[in-house]
């Protein structure tokens, strides 16, 4: 029996609308909107909100000391093997070659030090002062902070509430959106609705990426979500230079679904978070 | 020890999918206990890998090939792998003789144990989970190719009728 011949979710499509950054490939555009119509994929998903409820407050703060301790621990009795083993190879080799070499070949100058003082400058500027639009590739932070996403505040009606996936929106919602990137000086956020249209939601109106909101905050404006039903995604891409609208539409429309994590948008470097909003009509 | 780096990465993929690998855990051992443990069992065999494994943004991926492959694990141990197959819904009927219906399942526990991890994790997502064939190559890391192989050689195997998608 195949849960696909049924057309409902698998346990690993559920688990893709539950943190969808996880996996290589989002869930289709069409296996969302399944999930968004589907009353039993409602009911499966819910179940699995439920659980992940439930790991958060009460397994994640009994389990967490002792993985704690564990990474403390744990023993990694290879490393210095391969650590040893490899800088021998290594400087075995640099000694042939310095023997092979003749006496006046010499290492140019590469300026690396330069570069390595303009980096630093450019993370020290991060925060509110407006970004430097000198061109350069800033390079991510190394990956401690978590990756990037995207929070979505969601008010229906009187109700305030952090959307998550597989929640189901309805039209009238209203949203912010809340970007989550470190060490990127620049943002370009997209909404594009089930028919590939898209639109700018910030800078609003803008041909090309605006300063990167603090850390925690809201880019300007609320957004409401239209009438038409299906799946609508939210699209950021943050980076070290402005990105053009254009070259960004022209990503988009490239037909690949949109992956979460970095890529390359017309020839700059872009860090990219989605959300797939799921609207129904109630 | 763990660098630093690697701790903090193996806390980070806790918190983030710790959920995902305890809902997988819930799913095939059916016991809230067992599936606390089985989350810290497969997070401290994580890593260990941590290293030579994928990149982050296949984690998820990852960490559900890690948490089937320990669940079945576990169920082998316990010799009651065929509880991670929906094979067993389908073994008899009322009209059957219980003993004999006991007799096959116990026959199939035998056959399902004898596989090959690689096998055990196919044939759970596949006939288990009803994962097409692609998704069963996503998940077990596997290509598209071999996932058929192993499909129709379970198949053969356990006498399992043939879908629309292996005929295609």
């Amino acid at each position: 029996m195949n849960r696909h011949q049924h057309g409902c979710l698998t346990t690993a499509e559920v688990e893709k609308l539950l943190a969808p950054n996880g996996w290589p490939e989002p869930l289709a555009l069409d296996r969302c909107e399944h999930a968004a119509a589907c009353t039993p994929c409602r009911a499966l998903l819910q179940g699995a909100r439920e659980q992940e409820r439930e790991f958060k407050d009460s397994v994640l703060p009994r389990c967490l000391p002792g993985l704690r301790a564990a990474t403390e621990s744990h023993p990694a009795p290879h490393r210095w093997a391969w650590f040893v083993g490899t800088a021998a190879a290594t400087a075995a080799v640099a000694v042939l070659i310095a023997l092979a070499l003749p006496p006046a070949w010499q290492v140019p100058s590469t300026g690396g030090g330069q570069e390595k003082t303009v980096t630093s400058q450019a993370r020290q500027g991060d925060g509110p002062v407006a970004p430097d639009t000198g061109g350069r590739q800033d390079a991510a932070p190394a990956g401690l902070k978590g990756p990037a996403s995207l929070e979505i505040w969601v008010k229906r009606g009187a109700e305030r509430f952090i959307w998550e996936q597989g929640i189901v929106l309805r039209p009238g919602d209203e949203f912010r959106v809340v970007p989550r990137f470190h060490g990127q000086r620049w943002l370009l956020v997209m909404g594009r609705d089930v028919t590939g249209r898209t639109q700018v939601l910030y800078p609003w109106g803008g041909t090309e990426s605006g300063p990167m909101p603090s850390l925690g905050r809201p880019v300007p404006s609320a957004f409401a979500l239209d009438e038409a039903p299906g799946a609508e995604e939210v699209v950021a891409l943050a980076s070290a230079t402005p990105v053009s609208v254009d070259s960004a539409r022209a990503w988009l429309a490239h037909g690949r679904a949109v992956a979460c994590g970095a890529t390359t948008v017309g020839s700059i470097d872009v860090e990219a978070a989605t959300a797939r909003l799921l609207k129904v009509a109630p | 020890m763990l660098s630093r780096k690697e701790g903090a990465r193996a806390l980070e993929l806790y918190s983030e999918y710790g959920g995902l690998v305890y809902r997988r855990c819930l799913r095939l051992l059916r016991d809230e206990e067992a599936a606390r443990s089985g989350v810290q069992e497969v997070f401290v065999r994580v890593m260990s890998r941590l290293e030579k494994e994928e990149k982050v943004h296949s984690a998820a991926r990852y960490l559900f090939r890690v948490a089937t492959n320990y669940c079945l694990h576990v169920l082998r141990e316990r010799k009651r792998l065929v509880e991670a197959f929906s094979w067993e819904q389908t073994a008899g009927n009322a009209r059957e003789d219980p003993a004999e219906v006991v007799e096959r399942r116990l026959a199939l526990e035998q056959a399902l144990s004898s596989l090959s991890q690689r096998e055990r994790l196919v044939a759970h997502l596949h006939f288990g989970e009803g994962m097409t064939q692609a998704e069963v190559a996503e998940i077990a890391g596997l290509s598209r190719k071999t996932v058929c192989v192993l499909v129709g050689r379970l198949r053969r195997r356990f006498g399992a009728p043939a879908t629309a998608e292996s005929d295609s």
